[in-house]
């Protein structure tokens, strides 16, 4: 099993501080490191995010994946990435030279500051990078409550 | 056969093809990951570039030297604030010395979900020929 897991790593301040959740997130990865396949870096895939009012963008790099091998769940504020990348399949016989490229089972999570609209997500593939759109449930934006005349 | 195996061996060089080197000015270069297996007829060359479009990629031979090298575009979004940046945007390089006895002349390059994959056909004087031994008469 190569997959590892943290569920809260923006703990109970979304965004604010990254750099040092980003930094408890490394440490999390270092504690767990000796279970990984040595060929993945920690925290494959590599992750940007992308923040507006109304949701949330989450690249991940998933080179050499088919899209039907990757899954994407969501749970209220909490989204996860995961699936397999399966190895480069040399022929038998063959020689080695090289194995730098990470394989096997990834998953990754990630708590947004709202709960997520499950049915509004939308997710695209190409060139090796995923793209999910994340927005933002009804129930979590801001309503504006009119005033009624007395 | 295990002398040309050893000069396949993958070095970063400092050199950049000028291309890469006028874009990238003084970012550091990336460089992609990569596998390189041998069959009897080839060596083949796998390396991970996610986002890289195949107009931004540039497979040159020059002498022996291999070189991967392109440039991976920054994705900029106006409405939105970038709040975690793992990926590598910017420009990657990768040179391999190449072994002798390779048939230049069908090096093949292909693109497919962010990974290269080259193969470089062994000319027919490298394959290993399998000798016929012949029943006295």
């Amino acid at each position: 099993m190569t997959s590892t897991h943290f569920t809260h790593p923006f703990g109970r301040t979304p965004w604010r501080d990254f750099g040092r959740m980003q930094a408890e997130v490394e440490r999390l990865f270092d504690r767990t490191r000796g279970r990984l396949n040595d060929s993945y870096a920690p925290g494959f895939p590599a992750v940007n995010l992308w923040t507006s009012e109304d949701e949330v963008i989450v690249t991940a790099e998933l080179p050499g994946v088919d899209s039907d091998k990757i899954d994407i769940a969501v749970v209220e504020d909490t989204v996860t990435l995961s699936g397999t990348r399966s190895a480069e399949d040399a022929p038998e016989g063959a020689v080695i030279h090289h194995r730098e490229r990470g394989y096997g089972e990834f998953s990754r999570s990630f708590r947004l500051p709202f709960r997520i609209d499950a049915a509004g997500v939308d997710a695209r593939y190409a060139n090796g990078v995923l793209e999910v759109k994340l927005p933002k449930s009804a129930a979590d934006r801001p309503r504006k409550v009119p005033v009624q005349a007395a | 056969m295990n002398a040309t195996a050893q000069e396949i061996q993958s070095e970063t060089t400092a050199r950049a093809p000028e291309r890469a080197e006028q874009q990238t000015r003084s970012r550091p270069l990336a460089a992609p990951r990569v596998d390189v297996y041998e069959t009897s007829d080839a060596y083949v060359v796998t390396a991970d570039l996610p986002g890289v479009a195949e107009s931004a990629l540039d497979v040159t031979l020059e002498k022996d030297q291999l070189t991967i090298a392109g440039r991976v575009e920054p994705v900029r979004r106006e409405s939105h604030r970038l709040r975690l940046a793992e990926s590598t945007a910017g420009g990657f390089v990768r040179s391999f010395a190449l072994p002798e006895g390779i048939d230049r002349e069908r090096i093949a390059a292909t693109v497919k979900n962010g990974v290269l994959r080259l193969t470089l056909p062994k000319s027919a004087a490298m394959r290993p020929r399998k000798i016929v031994i012949h029943p006295a008469a």
